[in-house]
């Protein structure tokens, strides 16, 4: 097991080294596919294409990924080159793409609901809403990882503010700043989003 | 949709409705979408193919300038090297002469031209012993016959004709793949028998070549043992000027292509093949063959895939050859 994508990582990974080969897949499937699925429209098959695509471009040029830079963090060169797959997708999927597709089914008293989440509770039947876990999905693979990944630990895993300082080998106060510009980051995101599919809603209207 | 329903409106010193909005949202509604687990293992196996590609490629790129830097010194010296350059001078000449005067018409014995990509690049497997000496590649060629009308290609990105240059093989390198079995994705031919693929015949007549359904359609050869394979030459269908769609070579080490499997071309630009995205170029399939560039790839399995052609949505064969040397 790798320590992290160090300069060790990349040298047994320039050599072929199937374990920190394995390690590259596993963090694709771990976080890049969340990454590309919405921005290819929740389309499955794209996504593992963009994916798979990514991984293999990587390998094709992990000489240039420098890990002292990434300060062994390979996920953002990893999602530079995700983002390029994603383009030439999208470019090659010209108009089948879109949220509008995404969203046919949103009503306007569930977009006003969502556009109130800064001033009032949304009701549990607004939580079990189709149409809410799709925007929350989205609204989470857009967030950097980190701040994903805090909102994971603290929401989903229930782990409390400590357990995270310790995890993440910082303050508590770090870590509770950390989650507190991530739910900052999830509220903008949400709102951007359900704002978007507003006006397209609106003009296909 | 009713949203009157009053949720738990208490709320903890500190916290922020919008703040408890979001662990709400991430709570209850956040549903991470999973990769599937057989896209999980397709892409375990797709990143430690191109590993090893990639570590193979790069070992023998390494490798194939050490010696062609030993062969321009070797020629330089002239003594040591006499015969092998001789033989590669009288290669290149003939070929020079061939393609100024006329085209060659069933030559036997003539070097095959590099292909577009890797100019001669004859790769070796790492075995740590003497490096072996490089010899250009001796292909059979069928008399070259179009016929018809070629399809209007205009505009079409294909790959250049091939240049003149020997393509350099290590010495004993031969075709493992004559009259080794073929199998294929489509068992019943429309038109011929499987075995033809391997048959030495390449000739662009009828009773030569094989056709398999439309879509895509592959056709594997099993070399019986694991071989050191430098060059794959493809004949599809060379009575009339055609390209053939999403042409894919791939190698591996079992016959399910299950294990090591690696691929040598790929010019499925959109992935339609379903096999990944390709970077090689179109081609026009001619009498001259499609001569790919194995660089010693080790392999006991090649799969040939192909996606109809430009004249229709069948798939030919007339020949397929694999050039290597069985391995140690």
């Amino acid at each position: 097991m790798f320590a992290s994508f160090d300069a060790h990582w990349r040298d047994q990974a320039l050599a072929g080294d199937p374990q920190a080969i394995q390690e590259l897949a596993d963090l694709a499937l771990r976080t890049l596919y969340s990454f590309c699925l919405y921005r290819v429209g929740n389309k499955r098959e794209l996504c593992e294409e963009a994916v798979q695509e990514t991984v293999l471009h990587a390998i094709d040029r992990l000489a240039e990924y420098d890990p002292q830079r990434a300060d062994g963090d390979v996920l953002p060169w990893l999602t530079g080159l995700a983002r390029n797959e994603i383009h030439r997708v999208l470019a090659r999927e010209k108009g089948t793409v879109s949220l509008e597709e995404l969203w046919a089914s949103v009503d306007g008293e569930l977009l006003a609901a969502y556009g109130r989440v800064n001033a009032e509770l949304l009701s549990d039947e607004v939580l079990r809403r189709e149409e809410t876990r799709e925007l929350v999905n989205a609204t989470m693979s857009q967030l950097p990882p980190h701040y994903r990944a805090a909102l994971e630990c603290k929401y989903v895993e229930g782990r409390s503010v400590r357990e995270m300082a310790e995890l993440q080998s910082v303050s508590e106060k770090a870590a509770e700043s950390l989650l507190s510009r991530a739910r900052e980051a999830f509220r903008a995101t949400f709102l951007a989003i359900s704002r978007n599919i507003e006006t397209q809603v609106r003009t296909s209207c | 949709m009713s949203t009157e329903q009053t949720p738990d409106t208490s709320q903890p010193q500190g916290e922020s409705i919008a703040d408890r909005n979001v662990e709400r949202l991430v709570a209850a509604a956040y549903r991470p979408e999973t990769p599937s687990e057989d896209f999980a293992r397709r892409l375990q196996a797709a990143a430690q193919a191109r590993a090893t590609t990639r570590k193979e490629t790069t070992a023998m790129t390494d490798l194939s300038v050490s010696e062609h830097a030993g062969a321009r010194s070797g020629a330089v010296r002239l003594v040591g090297w006499g015969v092998a350059a001789a033989v590669v001078a009288a290669a290149v000449v003939g070929l020079i002469v061939l393609n100024v005067k006329a085209p060659p018409r069933h030559d036997t014995g003539v070097a095959a031209p590099v292909p577009e990509k890797t100019a001669g690049a004859a790769g070796q497997p790492q075995t740590g012993e003497a490096k072996p000496k490089l010899v250009p590649l001796k292909l059979e060629l069928p008399k070259p016959l179009f016929e018809g009308t070629p399809k209007n290609m205009k505009g079409w990105k294909l790959a250049p004709p091939r240049g003149n240059e020997p393509f350099l093989v290590p010495e004993g390198c031969k075709n493992v793949s004559l009259h080794k079995p073929v199998t294929s994705s489509d068992a019943e031919p429309t038109v011929g028998d499987l075995k033809q693929v391997t048959d030495g015949d390449k000739e662009a007549v009828e009773g030569s070549y094989i056709e398999l359904g439309p879509g895509l359609q592959w056709v594997q050869i099993d070399l019986r043992q694991a071989c050191n394979i430098y060059a794959i030459v493809m004949w599809h269908f060379h009575k009339e000027a055609r390209v053939y769609r999403d042409v894919v070579v791939q190698v591996a080490d079992d016959s399910d292509f299950i294990t090591g499997v690696r691929t040598i071309f790929n010019n499925d630009a959109d992935n339609s093949a379903g096999l990944g995205v390709g970077a090689d170029m179109e081609y026009l399939d001619e009498y001259t063959g499609k001569l790919i560039d194995a660089k010693g790839v080790k392999a006991r399995y090649v799969r040939c895939y192909s996606k109809g052609n430009t004249s229709n949505d069948q798939n030919h064969y007339t020949e397929v050859e694999i050039h290597g040397i069985p391995a140690r």
